[in-house]
């Protein structure tokens, strides 16, 4: 038995574009195969859609069931419900101790929602003896116990020459049930919702209580199953458009909801409320109202899960990690998914909601590119084998080792040995160049999430993008990533005495940047989107941060450096000032226009008394003053020019571009220095 | 004499965070991992004493509030009215002017609803959009009224509130909504006959199941809550928000003729600052970032240590260890 590895579920999306072939169920097998290490035993699974299937009239039913017994009552109750008939298509697969049993059912949506309610219902309460698990025109799930090639086998999905418009995929590492029953595999399917779902929502208990008194009486117990449900209920039971739906699901703050930056408003919030996903999550569901088809792809607010989307000229991708997608096309544009992000597209009108802003200017396709000489073929190797492969290599005394055709193989530069580089060609997997002392490595490639964790020195160089928490704990060396970060990057980044660490990033970075940091540079340059009037970087940029500085190119709005108190409550402390007379309403007027108040807000319009009493709002014994300027790059030579002169010749950039840096503006965020000691004695409270 | 459930420890912290004692007002300690509270090291005395905080883990990881959002506003009354966070203060006849006018004060200040249906209104208009007042007054506008019967119920043109004591079923809550009803306020200081958690707990699983809950809201609370821990566990149980009494009292130290009312109210604002806090490090523990929509009703982050099956049935908590 090969060991378990403690991963995080993998989830996989495909969309064909109109004008495309279909797709075949090898690739959709191929590529979340690729993602084995993922996975595991306990279960995995593939939805496909298909607009114009030959029984499209009728409605697949698909049910597991555990005996004769069941399926004729499942027989018997869907004969009762169904208006025009029920055709017995026989058995498809079996898994842990079920048999998977398909009937097509002429009936209406309203009368199979309703057999498919009491069927489930029923089945629970005697205990786990079945459940229908996909009924849909378009929709056809099949999933079970394995890893995914298990499942395909299962189903003979590659044996039969399944194809569809949208295939998704799911491999699974079980942390909410035992997973030993396909019921508890993922994607879940509701109507013509099927999701998979990476993830551990909070708010599990509060979306369970909104939906069980909302026509869904049954549940297998898992908060992925309740995604599909909320899906479903919102867009074909409320009729919500499905952007607005897939929106709200991801909770948006509120004060995007009050800044109508959320496409919600507070009402529509308030009514929803317990619907909506808090905690981690990434999703992709599938959806076909008959008339096209669609996939959508959501990521939680912190970004606690990794979520990437592509197009290329046939197909649209979402995925766990970049080497699904590379897996299947090595011209795709990728791009993350911001955090609370939204990613929509369907088969006729194409990407609707791109998950982010600008992705064809700040994420960079390096496409595929050649070594020569002697290289390691990185093709057909686990990610130990082939590491195992460049540890002898060094061993042997070589100083570069070249690896082609890496997708997504993770801990790359590991225990390199003094004076060595490692290059790598395609798309680093997670974890690259994780404790790296002395190597340098190249990726001529993207490079997914965790880059350089707790480096301590050498060079990392990417020339695509690199993902979510890049330099998390850097302490040495320096990181150049020509095209965007994810979320996270340079948090609890610090430097020593002799050590200082640089991040440079030619795109542009999500949020918490520089989140606990401590020392260290970082510049943000966006040397592509020079002109656009488009920030460089997310919110929460720089909270918590106690040393370093960061400098991102632009005028940085307020409001994205640090944490602030919600407006609404920083408004009634103010009205509350002004029925009392202490401020008037001119000044109450002036806070009312702003985005978001901030502590340099209360401190530029207010003083005195109100000043000294709104302050504790924005303050506590944790907070640390950030010193915040805008500053034009060359009069910060001495901490940048070294670092951005090696950042220039290492992607061949253009003089006059350099030029042209050194004289644009910069914000440049630091903590401010340590106050004297006697100057920091213990707040005094006013009335001793 | 303190009532049943209040410690001298309980009394102590929420001085320490309204200011009234110690030197770090408005701010929660922070000391170590592990607990110092009930069931397992102090005597557990009141239901919720029993009931613990289901942490986030591995897969669901904790938030640090400090450094990132954790929302504690909560929307009342189908978004008619929004606290900063889910707190509502009471005001009783007995207390003297210099007293609940620094309480309605800091309350509206720090965006939280001060009840004082017991007090009346006449010192306070200016702030009635911070206020729940007897609906006798509602014609003056602004404030929520309440009425302690729901027999008395017209359509007002501002929220109105039912009092209710904590009860095991409420069955006249469909009636009450169809004739204007926008929200309960189970007040345990009304005599029931049962706890103040089985009573909000039913009230929320009623209003559910009516399909009210999102328009219909649940306040709940007296003089046995004491502190955020208390506001968590109800606000889990079912309340959009929860009443402090003594707590208040407690706090800054009433009566206490020789504080200024000015002394009063800050630290009445620090105890709501040090509250405020305190339930997003709670939040932030069970990995929620948002207390409106994923803390109320949400039972799943509760769990029950030996407490009696039947009263555990009726809050729909799960035993702790088992599911």
């Amino acid at each position: 038995m090969e060991p378990r590895v403690i991963s995080g579920c993998g989830i996989l999306g495909v969309l064909r574009k109109q004008d495309a072939a279909k797709i075949a169920a090898s690739d959709a097998v191929s590529s979340i195969e690729c993602i084995r290490y993922r996975g595991s035993r306990l279960g995995a699974g593939f939805a496909a859609y298909n607009l114009d299937g030959p029984q499209n009239h009728l409605h697949k039913v698909k049910v597991f069931v555990s005996s004769e017994e069941v399926l004729r009552h499942v027989k018997n109750v869907l004969k009762e419900f169904s208006d025009g008939g029920l055709w017995d298509a026989g058995f498809d697969a079996f898994s842990g101790k079920f048999m998977s049993w398909t009937a097509l059912v002429d009936a209406s949506e309203d009368s199979l929602r309703a057999a498919v309610d009491r069927l489930n219902y029923e089945l629970m309460n005697a205990g786990l003896k079945g459940r229908v698990y996909s009924w849909g025109r378009y929709v056809e799930v099949f999933k079970g116990v394995g890893y995914p090639l298990d499942v395909s086998r299962l189903y003979g999905l590659v044996e039969r020459s399944v194809e569809a418009d949208l295939w998704i995929a799911h491999t699974r590492q079980p942390t909410n049930s035992p997973g030993i029953y396909p019921i508890w595999s993922h994607p879940f399917s509701s109507h013509e919702w099927a999701i998979a779902h990476n993830g551990d929502i909070s708010s599990f208990g509060s979306n369970m209580e909104f939906t069980r008194f909302r026509g869904f009486r049954s549940f297998v117990g898992t908060d992925s199953e309740l995604i599909a449900y909320l899906l479903d209920y919102l867009t074909n039971i409320k009729h919500m458009p499905l952007e607005k739906a897939a929106k709200a699901l991801v909770n948006p703050f509120e004060e995007d909801i009050i800044n109508n930056a959320a496409d919600i408003s507070v009402d529509e919030y308030v009514a929803g409320r317990g619907a909506w996903l808090d905690g981690p999550f990434s999703v992709v569901a599938g959806f076909c109202d008959g008339k096209d088809v669609y996939m959508l792809a959501l990521a939680d607010r912190s970004k606690f899960r990794p979520l990437v989307v592509g197009e290329d000229e046939e197909r649209f991708y979402v995925a766990s990690e970049e080497a699904e997608i590379r897996q299947l096309s090595e011209n795709a544009r990728v791009w993350t998914v911001k955090p609370g992000g939204v990613f929509l597209a369907s088969m006729k009108k194409g990407i609707i909601v791109s998950g982010r802003e600008h992705p064809e200017v700040f994420y960079r396709n390096v496409g595929k590119t050649t070594a020569v000489g002697e290289v390691v073929d990185a093709q057909g190797l686990g990610y130990s084998q082939l590491n195992l492969r460049i540890r002898s290599l060094f061993e042997k005394g070589l100083k570069e080792v070249v690896v082609v055709n890496v997708n997504g193989h993770r801990y790359l530069g590991f225990n390199m040995p003094p004076g060595t580089r490692l290059k790598i060609h395609g798309t680093a997997g997670n974890c690259l160049a994780n404790f790296n002392k002395f190597g340098e490595i190249i990726v001529y490639g993207s490079a997914q999430d965790d880059v350089g964790d707790a480096m301590y020195g050498g060079r990392v160089i990417i020339h695509g993008d690199a993902r979510d928490v890049v330099g998390q704990a850097l302490q040495g060396g320096e990181i150049f990533v020509r095209g965007s970060v994810g979320n996270r990057a340079a948090i609890q980044m610090r430097e020593f005495k002799d050590s200082r660490p640089y991040l440079v990033v030619g795109g542009r970075a999500d949020d918490y940047l520089g989140e606990y940091m401590a020392g260290g540079v970082v510049m943000v340059l966006g040397v592509d989107s020079i002109g656009l009037d488009e920030p460089l970087v997310g919110r929460y940029m720089a909270t918590g941060m106690v040393g370093g500085r960061i400098y991102v190119r632009g005028r940085v709005e307020r409001w994205r450096i640090g944490l602030h108190p919600p407006k609404p409550d920083v408004i009634r402390y103010l009205r509350g000032l002004y029925l009392d007379g202490l401020i008037d309403e001119a000044v109450l007027n002036s806070f009312e226009g702003l985005r978001t108040v901030t502590i340099d807000d209360v401190r530029k319009i207010l003083s005195g008394e109100p000043l000294r009493r709104i302050t504790k709002l924005f303050t506590s014994k944790y907070h640390k003053e950030l010193s915040i300027t805008v500053k034009r790059l060359d009069e910060e030579l001495p901490v940048v020019e070294q670092p951005l002169t090696r950042f220039f010749h290492e992607f061949n950039l253009e003089k006059t571009l350099y030029t042209k840096l050194l004289k644009e503006e910069f914000t440049v965020v630091s903590a401010q220095p340590l106050q004297p000691a006697e100057q920091q004695r213990e707040h005094q409270p006013e009335e001793g | 004499m303190k009532p049943f459930g209040w410690t001298l420890g309980r009394v102590k912290h929420v001085q320490e965070l309204a200011g009234t004692v110690g030197r770090q007002p408005g701010e929660p300690p922070i000391a170590s991992m592990g607990s110092t509270g009930p069931p397992h090291v102090e005597d557990p005395l009141l239901i919720r004493d029993r009931l613990v905080c289901d942490g986030a883990q591995v897969t669901r990881p904790s938030i640090d509030p400090y450094r990132e959002p954790v929302e504690t506003h909560v929307y009342l009354c189908g978004g008619k009215i929004r606290l900063s966070m889910p707190v509502v203060v009471k005001i009783r006849a007995s207390h003297p002017p210099y007293f609940s006018e620094a309480v309605v004060k800091a309350a509206y200040y720090m965006g939280v609803l001060a009840d004082v249906s017991e007090a009346g209104l006449e010192n306070f208009e200016k702030y009635r959009d911070g206020l729940l007042a007897d609906v006798s007054y509602a014609g003056v506008g602004g404030c929520a009224g309440y009425v302690s019967s729901f027999y008395g119920l017209r359509r007002l043109s501002v929220p109105v509130f039912v009092k209710a004591p904590p009860a095991e079923s409420y069955p006249w809550l469909k009636a009450a909504a169809e004739n204007g009803m926008s929200g309960v306020l189970v007040d345990e200081e009304l005599v029931g006959d049962t706890s103040l958690e089985v009573g909000v707990s039913v009230v929320d699983r009623e209003l559910r199941f009516l399909g009210l809950r999102n328009e219909v809201s649940v306040l709940a609370g007296g003089w046995s809550v004491r502190g955020s821990d208390d506001i968590y566990k109800l606000v889990a149980l079912g309340a959009d928000a929860v009443v402090l009494s003594n707590a208040v009292e407690y706090a800054v130290g009433y009566p206490d003729a020789k504080a200024r009312a000015d002394v009063l109210r800050e630290r009445m604002e620090n105890l709501l600052l040090g509250l405020q806090r305190e339930l997003k490090l709670l939040a932030g523990a069970a990995g929620v970032s948002s207390v409106f929509n994923s803390l109320v009703g949400n039972r799943e982050l509760l769990r029950a240590v030996e407490l009696d099956r039947e009263i555990r049935l009726k809050l729909g908590v799960k035993q702790a260890g088992v599911g």
